[in-house]
């Protein structure tokens, strides 16, 4: 290799090479700029058009919220809100309770079953919703489980779980094991250790958990499509309906106003993240579970 | 690295997380019967203070639910939509058992009757059912109307924009042949018994033939029309038309009227194509896991008042079945040929009524030209 | 025993109706919906057979592809700007890439369909710039699908990205230099091949739900491009027929698990250790 790159080099060349390399930098910073304007475009389209008083989106008729108010009063929107919040919460709760048991347990096999085990992890949340949502409806229609919020909760707590799992999985590998020894040493069963020491130790992960678990189960749309039944409609799925008639600006506050439950759960998920105290990095957990949250979001 | 105590977890947060956990758990104690357990045999449901139904869109009138819910304290009525009847179906077989009411369209009746899905009306709870004039309740698809009670009627046709097509069109062979034209401008609406009934009536034979090979020439057709068009769609080929996005769409009478009812008018007219089209009945029908069935009777009850007869067609743009209704109706449809047509016209019609083997062949046929 | 309660919820939930798919694959619909339980290989047959499903095949895998590519085209450099350019910032710029992923996801696509739309404000604009004369004309397409994929899946590009040219050791970036590398040469011959696990874990984490994508094609599609997820849907809401639905989502599993097999022994072979990101 040195040999070929010892030929000196034709003058007229360098000085393109060197134009080119001085464009490098700056040419990066547009692109890195311009990639997130294309990610924030119809973020703000959303929201700023959600406080359009006009409903055609060529006029801009001036800043009203009206749209939130014909939102809030439709008995519709908050069966769907009130459907939505349920689902989630259950969901997380539930996801927390198996991913975290799961994570740990998955830390002390080894080997061939924590392999297999993962297989099933990783599985569940790489495999596309609307396979899952197909074989859960065939599923549930032949044990003849009538649809509706149980089957919803069901269905998400298949895929949470896992990035609960996930989550809590990064932050025990890089956990600190001489507490736990201690508590051992000193006596205490291998329960009392789980329950007092290691769980304590990971409520940051879990949390962090939680809070994605839920903003996943609030925001899926696919899989509750597919099983939601009567009168369980989640606010993605009443988007979709009032999307099917085309634009709407009431969309656009109900759409807001998840944006905002969406992100205050990820911020407290972060902000609890950072005062407990970095093990592996910041940056490793928040990328963890960054990384779970748009698999979920993108399937 | 600091070690970590169990002290600095702050209790707080841990009661904040669960109290959110717990509310989440009262609030779904409070959905109540969502979350009862399934399949309960009792031959008499619960009364409930809840109202299912599970509709088109845009197909009740909301001032009718306001005072249904005035005479009647305190009953929630709760809506799902559905775009077409094998949507609505599909989600009923598949255990969506919540529903009280549903509104299939005529033949789909039939086969919800056959499948047994559907609890017999009790017609001594419906008085007003003397309004529905005589000739609807002799229906080939539901006899003596035992099972469902009509709703609205209509045709099948398509309507198009009188600026881009100047010349007019007045037969499916417009519709399908003038497709290169205008091609990515086309919309037809999202059902296989509507897309090869229109084909079937283009190429000269039955909306309901089964025949092997008519339906192989349909499915040709339909292949060779496919990619001009632009659109499948049974929601919102109403925006669509009205913005000018399509310049011809397959669609149903009323939506048409409802287009030509906008301020301004878009120059758009609608067609019962010259060599037939379908004419449909639209019903409310009881589903049999009906959560509350009296209530479910005293709705429709309501709505077969002849004032609120009127009052839903001056909402959906839809002819009723009740001429008592006539004079409640004030938008002009009764007459407009659009939704009301002449005799020549309906004789020109034929109703939906695929046999089994004809429904496999029309959704196999229809799954391939979405697909295409 | 801790992995009891997770173990059971994923076999009986998840591994048991992925079975019932592959068993009613092999059964036949009863008419108008529901399942009859007899033994058939006609729904395979009909999807061998078919000319319409395959291409549906070809093009959800071409598009699958098309959109794998596209995110790593633009992905890389940005991933590139992260982990080399922004310093204290990292965190920032991390998380200002995944805000947008946490407004509803239905609803990102749609404000897509608001502003590319024939009369929208992006045709405003290039109208009144004269780049553009008469509509726009940019929905319903396979490009508008492009658009709407690659939006939604960039950032799980980007992490494995970032994490692989994170852990890049600088110092051999500055070895290639000293060696009289230009940057191209080093960029092909060290970043490249070192951060292969990365690229592969991108690819394979946007490829494998693209092929199932369901809402993206349904909403900036219209009748032109339909993709496998939409016709699995169909086949069971508005045709009732399960039996070929279920065989045709049981052709994308078998699908997807041959691409990961691919994977496997590709990721085997280019390193063993970046493998668990």
């Amino acid at each position: 290799m040195t040999a070929a790159i010892a030929q000196p080099l034709p003058v007229r060349s360098a000085a393109v090479r060197d134009r080119l390399a001085n464009l490098f930098e700056p040419g990066l910073r547009v692109w890195t700029g311009a990639v997130y304007g294309f990610l924030f475009l119809p973020i703000v389209f959303v929201v700023v058009f959600s406080f359009n008083a006009s409903r055609l989106v060529a006029v801009w008729g001036g800043v009203s919220l009206k749209w939130y108010g014909i939102a809030w009063t439709n008995p519709a929107v908050l069966d769907a809100l009130r459907t939505s919040l349920v689902v989630a919460s259950i969901n997380a709760v539930l996801a927390i309770v198996f991913g975290t048991l799961a994570a740990i347990g998955m830390q002390r096999i080894g080997g061939r079953r924590r392999a297999v085990f993962e297989t099933l992890v990783y599985g569940t949340i790489v495999t596309p919703e609307i396979v899952i949502a197909i074989a859960s409806l065939l599923f549930f229609v032949t044990i003849n489980v009538d649809l509706g919020i149980p089957t919803i909760v069901i269905t998400h707590v298949v895929y949470n779980t896992s990035i609960v799992a996930l989550i809590v999985r990064a932050r025990l590998a890089g956990m600190d094991r001489t507490l736990e020894e201690a508590a051992q040493d000193l006596g205490a069963t291998p329960i009392r250790t789980l329950w007092r020491v290691t769980i304590p130790l990971l409520y940051p992960a879990i949390i962090a958990g939680g809070l994605l678990a839920f903003t996943f189960s609030f925001d899926d749309f696919v899989l509750t499509f597919f099983v939601a039944g009567a009168g369980s409609t989640t606010l993605p799925l009443l988007i979709f309906s009032m999307l099917r008639f085309g634009v709407s600006p009431v969309v656009n506050a109900v759409a807001t106003v998840m944006l905002v439950v969406t992100l205050t759960c990820i911020f407290t998920a972060s902000m609890i993240v950072r005062r407990h105290g970095r093990t592996e990095g910041e940056s490793g957990l928040l990328l963890t579970a960054a990384r779970s949250a748009t698999q979920r979001r993108a399937a | 690295m600091k070690p970590i105590t169990t002290r600095d977890f702050s209790r707080r947060e841990f009661l904040v997380f669960s109290a959110a956990a717990s509310g989440g758990l009262v609030l779904a104690a409070c959905g109540g019967s969502a979350l009862a357990p399934a399949a309960s045999a009792t031959p008499v449901p619960p009364i409930e203070n809840a109202l299912n139904i599970y509709n088109w869109s845009q197909y009740l009138n909301p001032d009718t639910v306001t005072q249904f819910q005035k005479l009647n304290a305190s009953m929630a009525i709760k809506q799902d939509t559905y775009a077409s009847n094998e949507d609505m179906l599909a989600k009923i077989e598949a255990g969506a058992k919540g529903y009280d009411i549903v509104v299939p369209t005529g033949y789909m009746v039939k086969i919800m009757i056959d499948k047994k899905l559907l609890l017999p009306i009790d017609h001594m709870l419906l008085t007003n059912y003397s309004h529905i004039d005589k000739r609807f309740t002799l229906s080939g698809y539901d006899y003596g109307n035992k099972y469902s009670v009509p709703k609205d009627w209509g045709t099948t046709g398509f309507g198009f924009r009188k600026d881009k097509i100047p010349q007019g069109m007045t037969s499916w062979k417009d519709f399908f042949e003038m497709a290169p034209k205008f091609s990515g401008k086309i919309s037809v609406l999202d059902g296989a018994n509507e897309v090869i009934g229109s084909t079937l009536k283009y190429l000269g034979y039955s909306y309901n033939s089964d025949n092997d090979q008519q339906l192989s020439k349909v499915k040709d057709t339909l292949l060779a029309f496919k990619p001009h068009v632009g659109h499948i769609d049974s929601a919102n080929y109403k925006n669509l038309i009205a913005n000018g996005d399509v310049a011809y769409s397959m669609g149903w009478n009323g939506d048409f009227a409802a287009v030509l009812a906008l301020t301004p008018a878009p120059p758009v007219q609608y067609v019962v194509p010259a060599e037939g089209s379908e004419f449909w009945v639209d019903t409310w029908a009881i589903l049999k896991t009906a959560p509350d069935p009296i209530a479910a009777h005293a709705f429709i009850n309501f709505i077969l008042d002849p004032k609120i007869e009127g009052q839903e067609a001056n909402y959906s743009y839809y002819a009723n079945p009740e001429t008592d209704a006539i004079p409640y109706i004030t938008n002009g449809i009764t007459k407009d040929p659009t939704v009301y047509p002449t005799s020549d016209v309906l004789a020109k019609l034929e109703s939906n009524k695929p046999t089994p083997k004809g429904q496999r062949q029309r959704d196999q046929i229809y799954a391939e030209f979405k697909a295409a | 025993m801790l992995l009891a309660p997770a173990t059971f919820w994923y076999l009986f939930f998840f591994a048991v109706p992925i079975g019932f798919i592959l068993v009613f694959s092999f059964l036949t619909s009863a008419d108008f919906g529901g399942i009859q339980l007899q033994f058939s290989l006609d729904n395979y047959a009909q999807l061998a057979q078919s000319t319409v499903y395959l291409r549906v095949f070809r093009s959800t895998i071409g598009m699958a592809a098309a959109g794998t590519a596209l995110c790593l085209l633009i992905g890389y450099p940005f991933a590139y700007f992260l982990a080399t350019r922004a310093g204290r910032w990292k965190n920032l710029f991390l998380v200002m890439l995944i805000v947008p992923f946490w407004t509803s996801f239905l609803t990102r696509t749609y404000a897509w369909l608001i502003l590319l739309g024939d009369h929208g404000p992006l045709s405003n604009v290039l109208q009144r710039a004269h780049l553009l004369h008469g509509d726009l004309n940019f929905l319903y397409s396979y490009k508008a699908i492009l658009l709407g994929v690659t939006y939604n899946y960039l950032p799980l590009m980007v992490f494995p990205l970032y994490v692989s040219l994170e852990r890049l050791d600088k110092r051999l970036l500055e070895a290639a230099k000293d060696l009289g590398a230009g940057r191209w040469a080093t960029f092909r011959r060290v970043t490249v091949p070192l951060t292969m696990p990365g690229i592969l874990i991108g690819c394979l984490l946007v490829f494998i739900p693209l092929m199932g994508e369901y809402v993206v094609p349904s909403i900036l599609g219209g009748a032109r491009s339909f993709m496998i997820g939409n016709l699995i849907g169909d086949e069971f809401i508005s045709a009732h027929d399960w039996a070929f639905g279920s065989a045709l989502a049981m052709a994308v599993i078998v699908i997807l698990l041959i691409l990961i097999t691919i994977y496997f022994r590709a990721a085997r072979r280019v390193t063993s250790s970046e493998l668990s990101l």
